[in-house]
């Protein structure tokens, strides 16, 4: 059973023809870390608020760890853990205190509440830092004291809204290791905004990609990722003596072959021909076919051959093509 | 005085709800004045409605919320670091602050005071008494508060309980507090300006003018001494 | 360079789940309820914040004291025990800690953003702030139902009449009760309004000590025109005066100011009516966090 599931979820402010925040939202969140990635204003936000019953949907459904979130919000806040974007701590509490109540307000005994606050204080990495008051923090560790908070009562989901704003590179990766960390070892599933495409192809198992409120894409991030088929080629060499670059020489020299390629910046990108209905055995041949014309047109023409590189794919790509759609 | 910030603050004061609150005391005082004047179909006490609820309830509270709202929220959010940051004097921070905190005072509680005198219908030399005592009250108190605000977080609660504990509870039994009463210079200073009686315990003309200029001068001047030694912490 | 040299380092000691009982949503409340309320003493942040709460609370008290001090050792009469009276004597030390204090459950949370978090946990808005507003209410219980207590206690330890004073002492109770009810009601709409304590703080003391002052003056004047009843019918203006009107005519008790009611229908009404807006005060107050979880 996923852990999010939504249908047709849709949320517009004012009137019937107003703007949506979230338009025929359907996706279904499985166990691990989902990254939700979208421009600011995609409707990251909305989305969790809605989710966690803060915000009530215009229209369509949706489902967390079973609960319906019309009906059982109740249900939801209890098992929900939540890190908000903004500032949200008091700057004259201890972080020791201020997560410790935090657990008591999440429905932990006191005894359990102050156990498991020091537990996780220590495991977001706060522990010498846990008896100062907040307002003192810098933001990188009142990002980990909001993340805190919303760990101390076990919850069966967290979800965290750009947990990594306002960090430098450092923090930044320390906390991406550790949101990786809550998903995999800690086993809680965590639904992980930002606009930063990078830094999700890292940490995520499965990637929602919202645009205006619209789903573009939803699939494991190992597919966006995986090889697109594209090749990249790199030559180094000469000039013709009519002032051509060697680059442009290479790339003239594969069209006369047959080669779809084309330039891009230094590189001549190759987009070799629909392999859909190739079957397996032969795709293998085509591809080696297609190193062995780019190694022969090189050497014909007396060029270096510098890069030859499948190209991976990357979030960016998804954004690229609905625009050029 | 840099005129600059005066406006900044002037315009920090006026925005919204602070300002409703500040314009509805006196407003509402002018109202009371009103009513209370065709209930009974004659001028009102001035004692009771001028002196009592105005000049010991309204003045100060319009004074404390200006002199609150120029520096008060700037050194909450932290963002007076910004201003500090300037090159200007902070004394003259101080200095302009005050003056727009007291400039807004001195209107509303002028105006209100003189305004209810008016609805009133109480003799002339209510009237002007009326907005002596506003304008001289509201003078004296954002100095004080102003200071109140520069030198601790509280500087709300430190104004309430020098007005509504210092000077009313305790000043009505105690009759020595009236030497540190600003509600007393402020009643002593009026008289002679309109000719009035006003319900101040003795207490020398000389000593009051006096002290009313400790009070200016040691109200803007301390405050701006603390926002010398001002430091910007995140905790209480 | 490895995560281990960097201060803040995050420790692999292994995460332990929770599996032990959790507290019953009514249990939530309770716990919220007692933190709030003793937060608004000053519990759980710098000692420096609790020396205004009670200070003041003492300051409410001395009178009780002093009275049962007075029966006690010079003997006078007990009708110096004027319970239903008490409240006007220390009026201003509650109003100021209402005042001061209402700002630390309500207005404190919308400033530092808090409010987020408490509105994604299992009470929900309304709950919460319900919750928040019955702390008030406890916090201002104890500065008006204790010096009744001292005072009844301390008058049967002196010698007065069980009989006599029980009833009057339950009246007394009885709007004391009301009078917490209603300060703290308007105590969380005003600092709810604002995310600015210092804005918090002089709302309060505007509408419960200007609006004390004007509703005085207003009823002595209509009293003196004859307007008994409109007079009457002021004192909704105050709590101070609605609680006197309403102890004075459905439970006879002593009044202390100018126009109480002459009957207990009339008293009645009066009571409805405050009810009624403290009720709509409360409806805004949970509209207001509502929205708030939608920011």
């Amino acid at each position: 059973m996923g852990v999010i599931q939504t249908e047709a979820l849709t949320k517009r402010y004012g009137s019937s023809s107003g703007v949506a925040a979230l338009d025929g939202l359907t996706i279904d969140v499985d166990a691990g870390v989902t990254g939700l990635v979208g421009a600011n204003g995609a409707g990251k936000s909305t989305l969790i608020k809605i989710l966690l019953g803060l915000l009530s949907p215009t229209s369509g459904d949706a489902r967390v760890l079973g609960h319906d979130i019309r009906t059982e919000g109740e249900a939801i806040r209890t098992a929900v853990g939540y890190m908000p974007e903004h500032d949200c701590l008091p700057p004259d509490m201890r972080a020791i205190d201020f997560v410790v109540h935090m657990g008591q307000v999440s429905g932990l005994p006191a005894a359990a509440a102050r156990e498991r606050a020091a537990d996780v204080l220590r495991h977001v990495g706060l522990a010498e830092e846990r008896y100062r008051l907040m307002g003192g923090y810098s933001t990188g560790m009142k990002q980990r004291a909001k993340l805190a908070q919303a760990l101390v009562h076990d919850p069966a989901l967290i979800m965290l809204d750009e947990p990594t704003n306002g960090l430098d590179p450092a923090a930044r990766d320390d906390m991406l290791a550790l949101v990786r960390r809550i998903g995999h070892d800690f086993g809680i599933p965590v639904l992980v905004t930002s606009h930063l495409l990078g830094e999700l192809e890292r940490i995520s198992d499965h990637v929602v990609v919202l645009d205006s409120g619209h789903l573009l894409r939803s699939e494991a991030t190992q597919s966006f990722l995986g090889d697109t088929g594209v090749v990249l080629v790199e030559v180094i060499g000469d000039a013709a003596p009519d002032g051509t670059p060697a680059q442009a020489r290479m790339g003239e020299a594969l069209a006369a072959r047959g080669v779809s390629c084309r330039a891009r910046g230094a590189l001549i990108e190759i987009d070799p021909d629909r392999r859909d209905g190739i079957p397996e055995e032969q795709a293998a041949a085509v591809h080696d076919a297609l190193r062995d014309l780019v190694r022969d047109t090189a050497a014909d023409l007396g060029l270096g051959l510098v890069r030859v590189q499948p190209q991976t794919g990357r979030l960016e790509d998804v954004f690229r093509e609905e625009a050029a759609r | 005085m840099n005129p600059t910030i005066s406006r900044l603050a002037l315009r920090g004061l006026v925005g919204q709800r602070r300002g409703l609150v500040l314009v509805a005391l006196p407003a509402l005082l002018v109202l009371l004045a009103a009513v209370v004047r065709m209930l009974t179909g004659e001028p009102v006490s001035a004692r009771l409605i001028l002196v009592e609820v105005g000049l010991a309830v309204v003045v100060p509270l319009v004074a404390l919320l200006a002199a609150n709202g120029v520096l008060g929220p700037e050194i909450d959010d932290g963002s007076v670091v910004y201003l500090l940051s300037t090159p200007v004097s902070r004394y003259v921070v101080a200095a302009s602050k005050w003056l727009t905190a007291a400039g807004v005072s001195v209107v509303l509680s002028s105006g209100g005071l003189a305004g209810a005198a008016l609805a009133g219908g109480v003799s002339s030399r209510w009237v002007l008494g009326s907005a002596a005592a506003g304008a001289i009250g509201a003078v004296l108190y954002t100095a004080l508060f102003t200071l109140m605000s520069a030198a601790t977080r509280h500087g709300m609660i430190a104004g309430l309980v020098y007005a509504l504990i210092l000077e009313r509870a305790m000043g009505s039994l105690l009759t020595g507090i009236r030497y540190v009463s600003v509600q007393s210079f402020t009643q002593r200073l009026t008289e002679p300006v309109a000719d009035i009686d006003l319900p101040v315990a003795d207490l020398g003309l000389g000593y009051a003018v006096v002290a009313a200029v400790v009070v200016l001068v040691v109200g803007v001047g301390a405050a701006g001494w603390r926002l010398q030694r001002f430091q910007l912490k995140g905790d209480e | 360079m490895t995560t281990e040299d960097r201060a803040g380092v995050i420790h692999d000691i292994g995460y332990r789940p929770y599996r032990g009982p959790r507290v019953s949503r009514w249990g939530i409340i309770t716990g919220l309820l007692r933190h709030g309320a003793l937060s608004t003493f000053g519990f759980g942040r710098s000692g420096k914040a609790k020396v205004l709460p009670f200070a003041l609370l003492v300051m409410a008290l001395v009178p009780a004291i002093v009275f049962v001090g007075i029966i006690s050792f010079l003997g006078l009469d007990s009708e110096l025990l004027n319970y239903a009276g008490y409240q006007q004597v220390t009026s201003l030390f509650v109003i100021m800690f209402v005042a001061a204090q209402a700002p630390v459950l309500f207005t404190r949370d919308l400033r530092s953003g808090v409010i987020s978090l408490y509105l994604a946990r299992p009470l929900g808005p309304a709950t919460f702030a319900l919750v928040r507003w019955a702390s008030l209410v406890a916090a201002i219980l104890a500065f008006v139902v204790t010096p009744l207590v001292i005072m009844f206690v301390g008058g049967l330890a002196a010698g007065t009449d069980v009989g006599e004073e029980l009833p009057r002492w339950l009246v007394a109770m009885g709007g004391a009760v009301l009078l917490a009810v209603l300060l703290a009601t308007v105590g969380a709409v005003v600092s709810s309004l604002t995310t600015r304590r210092g804005l918090a703080i002089g709302g309060s003391i505007v509408v419960l000590l200007f609006g004390l002052g004007v509703t005085a003056v207003l009823q002595e004047v209509g009293n003196e025109q004859g307007q008994e009843t409109a007079a009457t019918w002021l004192g909704l203006l105050s709590p101070f005066v609605l609680v006197d009107a309403v102890q004075h005519g459905l439970g006879e008790a002593t009044t202390s100011f100018e126009a109480p009611p002459d009957d207990a229908a009339t008293a009645a009404g009066m009571l409805l009516v405050a009810l009624t807006a403290a009720a709509v005060g409360l409806l805004l107050l949970v509209r207001r966090y509502r929205g708030k979880g939608s920011r």
